[in-house]
């Protein structure tokens, strides 16, 4: 994300830059405190000063020596930057819309490092959510679609279909043939009618030999059109199974922070619907549509060549159809909205209702529900029977208007035969040509949108697959053999980068030491372990593992050496020798035990039916919260990790069993360093350390004794805790 | 600051009675009383009456507060309820120790016009949820959705993927529109909108 805008030579000559003096930050600020959108305003910070500048003039200058800290306020969709001077005194500075928050934030970080003497450059590696050239929307990509790079939605069509351009090219071979032979029928018919019949001087083998040639095209259509449908339904089956692994594959290599940005149900929706859709488009829409253009085409061919004014004069209802579907369109869409609206109401709510069921029923409002969806599925109904009156009432009207076409043509032409200029077998044959022009015409007009619905879901497959991964490891990443070394050296980082949940975090954790993390909810101790586990990248400072930096070691290699159990113990569908096995597949059946027994889940597992292999069931919801978790200790410590992060991993345990793993645990924590999370401050008494966080800084450390002497925030918890277990 | 730390000086921090078991002897039962003491105030709700309060502007934008000859050097101001009843139920924080609650302001229009006017101007730079006025523009392609607006702060053009949360509805007519960068506007009452710009909107819901 760009910290640094370019300013005009003449807003650069107002600043008058001294000797030396170099702008360090360049930022826009799109607000006044009057509520005012700004443009040319920007909040300017060089190595020595701090300025504000608007319309190309200098309307706030302040030495940085005379300034304590910059600080970055977020508020409801604005934030504002508040300037605090070294003798106490503090000043509304800057106020942005959300476009720019980041941008602030990390301004008002790098400003403060100046005023505290550090000349570190503060970088940021978000990406831009819309494209500062275009205005396109840039949301996780890099380059703008608009302005180069990736290219238009007809241009992805392309590239995705050519992987299989032999496939498209026989496809498109059967439909040229399955038109020809659909053309070909009125004209053998038209000599027949007129070589035979018209002067009766045709033989009973002219009319056999007519039948069975009228036999042959059938059957040959039946036939064409069969291997067509296979083949296209062949092709689309293809196209959607190779999108889906791309896409499948990409998931898993992009970074964790990227995918949740997206948000997994949308996401399952690329990989599974949007790649049906495609090959629905394929089944349905793209044989049949090429199929009926190519008739058409050749339809309107013939018919020029019998009478071309005729042909032209019947067409001009067709503009008035087109005319008719363009004028309705916003109906039509507000029409199916509706109906969209309606349904999808009637469809959370029953969600809602069915999901919290007993919820419901504790609170008695089962009849309350039953009113609330009676109204919703009345209304439902209300807008299905209005909407299926008027298209019902409109379709027929509009075939009609364009079968005027036909009408006239029969009349026209009907009047030539009867006045001898033109054969009754041309007459049948306009007829017939004229039906397949205006037959499939009406199909015709939903093209453009079911192109237009194909086109959306090649861009959003495509969002997917041109998505950066994302991943920190630098390109020289290497693996390194864990010892369990782990050092915070000045570490900020905020899921959203302005709202910061580690602040200066400074730790060093030495191999073999177990430590215990406490702090109240949402004080960002997880945070720390998503940070150790490298599924997000440091904001600024460097995380360094056995003295090297997070980065530059390999990620794989070092979530291999690991084990973990986190808050949410997820099981798959599956056995639980499965699951337990997940961690290292290549383990036997006797370390599979082993790690059960550390776990205290081998007796329990044994009680099962079906012992380790008895099946979890989806995300495990047959096993009680306390089993779950020892199988997610036992899958943990299968690993052999150096390193052993237990975030409440106790959490759901009756005590006796959190002693015995504890003490299992001990045994294996002297080989390892150990990170522990509990809120039951118990289960973290034996920890060499315990860090106490809060307000989003390292408040407290010492072991349990020193804390506990020391009367702080720990002292507090235990008290409280203890008082509690008393009233229990 | 912590929350909960060292041991406090004699007669706690708003000098609240002590909720001890019995006479306060030693360091444990201190603490107890503390917690005690935190309880009452999680469970309290104090009302600001304007005849006790008295509010004053600082130069860094901070609202000092005086009560009960307390002075709160800075304290924000937060809607309790943002869209419903913006003007009433204000909580009043402490904003140099932890975000605690110093009391809630019923009615705001109870207090002295310079106060209204003075914590009106607090909260418009709190919220800043511009109201749109009217809908100008509104194009769709590709699953991304621009719109360009009349505000009551000027107009703006912005942008939404359509396949996202963007627009969300709150209740049965007020729609709030969340752009890219996490803007949000909002349309109060979508029926107060001419017909032609409900239909455009309409397509966006």
């Amino acid at each position: 994300m760009n910290l640094k805008f370019d300013l005009d030579n003449q807003t650069m000559e107002t600043l008058q830059l001294q000797p030396n003096e170099e702008i360090w930050y360049c930022v826009p600020r799109d607000l006044s405190r009057e509520d005012q959108f700004l443009t040319g305003a920007y909040v300017v910070v060089t190595n020595r000063r701090l300025c504000l500048l608007s319309d190309g003039h200098v309307v706030e200058s302040y030495m940085l020596s005379a300034c304590k800290k910059l600080d970055c306020e977020t508020m409801i969709n604005s934030a504002v930057l508040r300037l605090y001077f070294k003798d106490g005194s503090i000043r509304f500075f800057a106020r942005c819309t959300m476009k720019h928050i980041v941008r602030f934030s990390y301004v008002a970080r790098g400003a403060t490092m100046l005023m505290q003497g550090r000349f570190y450059r503060v970088e940021s590696m978000e990406y831009e959510a819309t494209c500062p050239k275009c205005g396109a929307i840039l949301q996780n990509i890099r380059t703008c679609p608009n302005c180069g790079g990736r290219g238009s939605s007809l241009k992805k069509a392309v590239v995705l279909c050519k992987p299989f351009a032999p496939q498209f090219l026989v496809l498109s071979l059967f439909t040229l043939l399955s038109s020809a032979l659909a053309l070909a029928g009125p004209k053998i018919r038209q000599v027949f009618i007129d070589s035979s019949l018209a002067d009766k001087s045709g033989t009973l083998t002219d009319v056999v030999r007519f039948i069975l040639l009228m036999l042959a095209i059938a059957v040959g259509n039946i036939v064409l059109n069969t291997v067509r449908n296979i083949f296209s339904t062949y092709l689309g089956a293809r196209m959607a199974k190779e999108l889906r692994s791309k896409m499948f594959q990409k998931v898993q290599k992009l970074a964790l922070a990227r995918i949740e940005d997206m948000k997994p149900g949308q996401l399952m929706n690329r990989i599974t619907n949007d790649t049906t859709d495609i090959r629905r488009f394929m089944e349905n829409t793209f044989a049949s549509t090429l199929s009926t253009i190519v008739t058409m085409a050749g339809a309107l061919i013939y018919m020029m060549i019998i009478d071309w004014k005729l042909t032209l004069v019947s067409l001009v209802f067709v503009p008035f159809m087109f005319m008719i579907s363009y004028f309705l369109r916003s109906t039509f869409s507000q029409k199916f909205r509706r109906e969209r609206e309606k349904r999808d109401s009637l469809n959370s709510r029953l969600q809602d209702v069915i999901s919290g069921i007993s919820v419901v029923k504790s609170f008695g409002k089962e009849d309350y529900e039953v009113q609330g969806f009676r109204k919703l599925n009345r209304e439902l109904t209300d807008v299905l029977i209005q909407n299926y009156a008027f298209f019902y009432s409109l379709f027929p009207t509009m075939n009609f208007i364009l079968n005027l076409g036909t009408y006239l043509i029969t009349y026209a032409m009907g009047i030539s035969v009867l006045r001898g200029a033109m054969t009754v077998g041309v007459l049948m044959q306009m007829v017939s040509y004229a039906g397949n022009l205006y037959g499939p015409l009406e199909t015709l007009t939903r093209l453009p949108r079911e192109l237009s619905s194909l086109f959306n879901n090649v861009e959003r497959i495509y969002d997917v697959l041109e998505e950066e991964e994302g991943n920190f490891q630098s390109e020289e990443a290497v693996d390194i053999d864990l010892q369990g070394d782990i050092e915070f050296d000045n570490v900020c980082f905020g899921y959203k980068s302005y709202e910061p949940v580690l602040n200066d975090i400074n730790l060093h954790i030495r191999p073999g030491e177990m430590i215990g993390l406490v702090g109240a909810s949402g004080t960002g101790k997880s945070t720390m372990i998503n940070l150790i586990m490298h599924l997000y990248q440091v904001d600024s400072g460097v995380l360094k593992i056995d003295g090297a930096d997070i980065n530059q070691i390999r990620q794989a290699d070092l979530r291999k050496r690991m084990g973990v159990v986190l808050q949410e113990t997820f099981l798959f569908n599956g056995s639980i020798l499965d699951n337990i096995r997940f961690s290292r597949p290549e383990a036997s059946l006797e370390e599979v035990i082993h790690a059960a027994k550390m776990a205290n889940a081998h007796d329990f597992i044994i009680r099962t039916p079906d012992g380790y292999n008895t099946n979890v069931g989806e995300r495990g919801y047959n096993l009680s919260g306390g089993e779950r978790q020892r199988i997610a200790i036992a899958r943990a410590v299968l690993t052999r990790p150096k390193l052993l992060i237990l975030d409440e991993a106790t959490s759901n345990l009756d005590t006796e069993s959190e002693y015995l793993i504890q003490n299992a645990l001990e045994r294996l924590e002297k080989q390892c360093t150990t990170i522990a999370i509990a809120h039951r401050l118990s289960t973290l008494k034996n920890a060499d350390r315990l860090v106490v966080i809060d307000n989003h800084h390292i408040i407290e450390e010492g072991s349990h004794e020193e804390l506990l002497k020391k009367k702080g925030v720990y002292y507090g918890l235990v008290t409280a805790q203890l008082e509690m277990a008393k009233v229990g | 600051m912590a929350p909960m730390g060292g041991p406090p000086p004699a007669g706690g921090r708003n000098n609240m009675p002590m909720r001890g078991p019995g006479p306060v002897n030693t360091q444990e039962e201190i603490d107890l009383a503390r917690l005690a003491e935190r309880c009452d105030e999680m469970m309290q709700i104090r009302y600001l009456e304007p005849a006790d309060c008295e509010f004053a502007e600082k130069d860094s934008g901070f609202i000092q507060l005086k009560i009960d000859e307390k002075v709160y050097t800075h304290v924000d101001i937060y809607r309790v309820f943002p869209y419903t009843n913006p003007a009433e139920y204000l909580s009043v924080r402490d904003g140099e120790d932890a975000f605690r609650e110093i009391g809630i302001i019923r009615q705001l229009s109870a207090f002295p016009e310079e106060t209204i006017s003075l914590i009106e101007r607090h909260l418009k730079l709190r919220y800043f949820t511009p109201e749109i006025k009217e809908i100008l523009f509104v194009r769709r392609r590709a699953g991304v959705v621009t719109m360009k607006v009349r505000t009551e702060y000027g107009e703006c053009r912005f942008a939404f993927r359509n396949n996202s949360n963007a627009v969300i509805r709150l209740g049965e007519n007020r729609v709030f529109i969340q752009d890219m960068d996490e803007n949000r506007y909002q349309i109060p009452d979508v029926t107060k909108l001419t017909i032609r710009e409900q239909k455009k909107l309409d397509a966006l819901l």
